[in-house]
Parts: structure tokens; sequence; C-alpha cells
């Protein structure tokens, strides 16, 4: 077994375990830990495989960003109440030979797309200058459509956490009627 | 066994997307069912990010990153989409919030 066979075989280990854990933990904050430590296995399987650059992505958007942004929400919920709630056995069962299906059907053909022998890793594609100059130069169009849609996102995040606009100007109003009448 | 790296992280990755099935049909509250999403996603980018190191062509690479945009985007609407819901149910419990109603 050589170096990168025995990372490679570490790295799967954890990320297996911890996307167990993600679905068969009862504290929603738990679940969301498990994810953490899955997504930075899974930037370290990404560095292994020679992608620089989506790994470091991966570690700041993925691992950083948006796995804060879930924990603030579940703080904020204060969702307790999920703590004693527990999976119904008939849909364990069900979700459990659905899921043995589906991976004999996807393992078998990514395993079939190689040969048994190690040939070991090619030299790295992406690094980060080669997806750079992918990046701006034949994907430029793209990657400005892609602005415009993380745009197009935080407008709608803000208007939908805002809340209907009925309720906030009722608020407003039995407010400004209490104050009268002190 | 002899396996390349790649190998091991495809089969990781096919094992990674079946728990996050698995999760969507289990589960019932909303934020777990976003995360398993996000497993899912994961499991789908490390596929595209092991075949491109093998093919030798950095192209599924910048697909992963274009994905990661939209998981970004789609992390903010749906926990939006969550806080609004619980404003109104008091619950993210999917199989409570079943009235489009009000």
């Amino acid at each position: 077994m050589t170096a990168s066979q025995f990372v490679a075989t570490f790295l799967g280990a954890i990320v297996a375990a911890s996307s167990v854990g993600v679905v068969a933990m009862r504290s929603p904050v738990l679940g969301a830990l498990c994810l953490v430590v899955n997504l930075t296995a899974v930037a370290a399987m990404y560095a292994l495989l020679g992608a620089h650059f989506l790994a470091a992505a991966q570690i700041v958007v993925y691992a950083g960003a948006i796995m804060v942004v879930v924990l603030f929400v579940i703080m904020l919920l204060n969702l307790q109440e999920e703590e004693n709630r527990a999976i119904p056995r008939k849909a364990a069962v069900a979700g459990g030979i659905a899921s043995i299906l589906l991976l004999s059907l996807i393992a078998p053909i990514l395993v079939s797309q190689f040969g048994t022998t190690d040939s070991g890793l090619p030299a790295p594609v992406g690094t980060v200058k080669a997806t750079g100059m992918e990046l701006y130069t034949r994907y430029v169009v793209p990657f400005e459509i892609a602005s415009f849609l993380i745009m197009t996102g935080v407008v709608g995040a803000v208007a939908l956490s805002r809340g209907p606009r009925q309720e906030r100007t009722v608020g407003r109003k039995a407010g400004a009627e209490e104050t009268r009448s002190q | 066994m002899m396996s390349s790296p790649e190998m091991i992280c495809l089969v990781t990755a096919a094992f990674m997307f079946t728990v996050g099935t698995f999760g969507m049909c289990v589960r019932r509250s909303a934020i777990v069912m976003f995360m398993c999403i996000e497993l899912m996603l994961n499991a789908v980018n490390l596929t595209f990010v092991a075949l491109s190191q093998r093919v030798g062509n950095l192209d599924g690479q910048v697909v992963v990153f274009f994905t990661m945009c939209v998981a970004a985007v789609e992390a903010a609407v749906g926990l939006a989409l969550i806080i609004s819901v619980f404003r109104s149910f008091q619950s993210i419990q999917t199989n409570e919030v079943s009235e489009l109603r009000m």
C-alpha cells in the first residue's frame, strides 16, 4: 500500500463516518459539527487529488461560510424539540432498502472506470494558477453570470427573511397606538 | 487489494451520496434535510474532481467551482426560507408544515 493509498483510505473512513453522523445525530448542532468534519476531510481529499484551488475554496466557502450560517440559524431557531424525536422504523427500513439499491447501482459504475492497479497519481492539474487561467479565459462569461447569481441570492435572502410587509405595518401601528394611549 | 487513490475517492463519494439520500428519505427536520443536500452536492463534487484528475483535464474542476457558487446561494436562500417558515408555523418539521395558506 503506497502512501497516497493509505491517506486516501484514511480520509475516506473519516468522510464515511462523519456523513453517517450527520444523518444519525439527534441534535442538529452535533449534525452540523459532523458536517464540518466531513467537508474538511473532503477538502483534504481535493488536495490529495491535486485540486489545490478547490481545496482552499472548499474550506473557505463550505466549512467556513456556509456552515457558520447553518449554525447561526440552528441557534436562532433554538431547536430543542428535535432531540427527543425518534426516526420512525418503517421509514428507516424503506429508506435503508432504497439507499442500498442506489449504492449498488452507483458504485460498480464508478469502480468499473478503473483497473485495480495503482498507477500512482499523475501530476496535479488543478493548481491555483492553472484554474485561475481557465476561469478568466475560457469560462469568463459563466464566471460573471455566477456573480450575478450570487447577488440575486443575497437580495432574495434579505427579502425572504424580512418577513411579510403587512405584519410589520400592523405591528408598527399597534405600537404607535400603545404609545398614544400611554 | 490494490486500488488507486482516485478509485477510493469515488467509492467514498458513492457512499456519501447514498447516506445523503437516506437522510433525505428518513429525517423530517428541514435543517437536517438541508445538510443532507449539502452532503449529496459534495459527493458529486468529489466525483467531478477525481475524474477530472484522472483524465488530466481542468473542465471538471471548473464545474465544481460553479457548483460551489450555486451551493452558497442555495444556502443563503434556503436558510432564509427555513427562518420564514419557522416564523409562520413555529416549527420546521416538514410533516407539520402541510398547509400552503397561512
